[in-house]
């Protein structure tokens, strides 16, 4: 069922690319070109569009769901908290946030490794980034 | 030349120039392993430092950078799938299963030597060949790029898995599409942008390979929790057995050539050549790991090496890391070009046997490293999956300073691990992402060279015979079919 549902998306993103490649403004000396702008995509997405409909006449991928797509769930929340937290805590206590939240959710408990890593490795990235290579992290 | 090679030789070989070398390998290494800053991160940051040095000293030293670098970089491709640059993706595609089958320190070994070979094969022809390969690079132009892009294209689907070909073709034509977005470079139009300012520069290769590759990876370890090999790595097990040796030379060597004749023509460099000669190793050579680890190894350093024809011999930078240099070489007051041996053979010669030098002083820093590096990988699953994801986000971050962009590296990470779990190769994908602006250019640019004459293509005689390669190769998998 899910190998069957990114058939039809990818059939769906092939058509839907041709369309929007259909409406790419193109000047008129570029209209004229043998290859414009919109040439290759519409090679691209129409070719993406077929190889999506021969898979969809073909025998269907079977596999297994592991249980641990909750948890995967939640580094992908966690993720999403590192990059809304960016703006606001600065890159590498986002960072710190982010490992110890992962660690968490991955089942690590000692006290010493959670914050050994998730202070050691923003403080090594901070000294390396932004002290030894003087980059300047624009936010 | 004798006289060349000598001048050469002892402006390398002087204590503060090797000193410099030195210094050079080991912050290329450390800075090539951060994901998100290769090599031409590495000799940009190192520019300032260079200006203290005279200009033989200071491109002896950007040498050393360049190859610490890229090794660094293929360190963390080998033991965390996260491979920083371009150049490196398909060191991943061999190293990384290596290192998860408990060899991470045979990898690195592997990585180490294969590097060396094509290095200093590279460094060989380019001490032989520099002025006749230039000549040849200049008959290269848009119309035999652009077959032979169509060629790898063609070549990655017909020489996939039996069964499989529908797959790459899939991966490969959403990585072309990926690589429409953004400015078209000709058209000056936006495509694919939907009126948002962080597409309009495309999206980065960097944001690609992380989250295909280390994002998606450590997802998938995430759900399988596959059992891990315990590594231990001594310094004994970096030595190869001579049956291995006498195996992977043949593959280091004739990837180095392809490399390096690849890296000579100017803009297809380190990364099409790891690429051309992983693909070539596959389907018609050596199909161990170890070979598919040798061959991108060493054709990425022999066209690193050959990128510095077009620029020392011509004053045309060939790749990205060589447009750096050519800054470099021109703020020093030289000119590179056809008279550069005549007016600075100490600073021509010296670059040269520069890289030989920097190639075997890397080898002698790094292989003492490889036995406490391969340990990385025996982190426990909890530690190590956190790290690789923060890793890969802060590479992102630190190569584009975009949230979306990290918005965009989840997404993909998610779909390119639902898409690697149903079957679809993705390293197809990546080849497709970094040849479409490649391949548009170039058609297009021929196109405009003949006025719109597509029989313009078949004029030139090497484009001719590309395009006939590639399409008898369509008839291979028939031919097997019928012989099977």
């Amino acid at each position: 069922m899910i190998y069957r549902s990114i058939l039809v998306s990818l059939l769906a993103i092939g058509i839907g690319y041709v369309v929007i490649a259909s409406q790419i403004a193109l000047d008129p000396w570029s209209e004229m070109d043998a290859i414009n702008s919109r040439t290759l995509p519409y090679f691209y997405g129409s070719g993406l569009a077929l190889c999506a409909l021969v898979l969809l006449l073909q025998r269907p991928v079977a596999l297994e769901v592991s249980g641990r797509i909750l948890p995967l769930g939640l580094v992908c929340l966690v993720i999403v908290a590192f990059i809304s937290l960016l703006q606001y805590a600065g890159l590498w206590w986002s960072l710190a946030a982010l490992l110890v939240a992962n660690m968490l959710i991955m089942g690590e408990r000692r006290l010493p490794i959670l914050f050994g890593v998730s202070l050691g490795v923003p403080l090594v990235g901070w000294g390396l980034v932004e002290q030894l290579l003087e980059m300047v992290v624009p936010l | 030349m004798l006289e060349g090679i000598m001048t050469g030789v002892a402006t390398a070989l002087t204590l503060s120039n090797l000193s410099w070398v030195i210094f050079g390998c080991i912050a290329g290494t450390l800075i090539g392993m951060i994901p998100g800053l290769g090599p031409i991160s590495a000799i940009a940051l190192m520019i300032p430092i260079s200006y203290s040095l005279d200009p033989a000293g200071g491109l002896i030293m950007m040498a050393g950078v360049y190859y610490g670098a890229v090794f660094g970089g293929s360190t963390s491709a080998i033991l965390i799938n996260a491979p920083g640059v371009a150049s490196t993706v398909a060191t991943s595609f061999a190293g990384y299963p290596l290192a998860r089958s408990g060899k991470a320190g045979k990898a690195l070994a592997i990585a180490a030597y294969a590097s060396f070979f094509g290095g200093t094969l590279g460094a060989v022809l380019l001490l032989f060949f520099a002025s006749t390969l230039a000549l040849f690079a200049l008959q290269i132009q848009s119309p035999e790029y652009a077959a032979l892009i169509l060629f790898a294209m063609t070549s990655i689907v017909v020489f996939a898995q039996t069964g499989q070909r529908i797959h790459s073709a899939v991966t490969l034509l959403l990585g072309l599409m990926l690589g429409t977005v953004g400015t078209d470079q000709l058209g000056g139009v936006q495509r694919f942008t939907f009126n948002q300012i962080d597409l309009a520069d495309g999206i980065h290769f960097v944001l690609l390979v992380m989250s295909t590759f280390a994002l998606a990876e450590a997802f998938r370890l995430f759900i399988v929790q596959s059992p891990q090999t315990e590594q231990k790595v001594s310094m004994r097990d970096l030595k190869l057995p001579k049956s291995e040796v006498r195996r992977l030379t043949p593959v280091a060597g004739r990837s180095a050539v392809l490399g390096f004749i690849v890296g000579v023509m100017p803009g297809a460099g380190a990364t099409l050549a790891s690429f051309f000669a992983y693909d070539l190793e596959k389907q018609i050579g050596d199909k161990s790991l170890e070979a598919g680890l040798t061959a991108p190894e060493a054709a990425n350093n022999a066209a690193s090496t050959g990128s510095f024809v077009p620029l020392l011999s011509l004053g045309i930078p060939g790749s990205g890391t060589s447009a750096v240099l050519l800054g470099v070489m021109l703020a020093y007051g030289l000119q590179p070009g056809p008279t550069l041996i005549v007016d600075q053979p100490e600073v021509f010669w010296g670059v040269i046997i520069s890289m030989y030098v920097g190639n075997l002083l890397l080898l002698l820093l790094n292989l003492p490293l490889i036995p406490y590096l391969a340990r990385l990988i025996n982190l426990p699953g909890q530690v190590l999956l956190p790290l690789v994801i923060g890793f890969s986000l802060l590479g992102v971050f630190l190569t584009t300073f975009s949230v979306f962009d990290l918005g965009l590296m989840l997404a993909f990470a998610l779909v390119a691990g639902l898409l690697r779990a149903y079957g679809f190769p993705l390293a197809p994908m990546l080849l497709g992402f970094i040849l479409s602006s490649l391949f548009e250019e170039n058609l297009r640019r021929a196109l405009l060279l003949s006025s719109g004459e597509i029989g313009y293509l078949a004029d030139r005689p090497i484009t001719l015979i590309i395009l006939i390669i590639c399409l008898l190769i369509c008839f291979i998998p028939l031919w097997n079919r019928r012989l099977a």
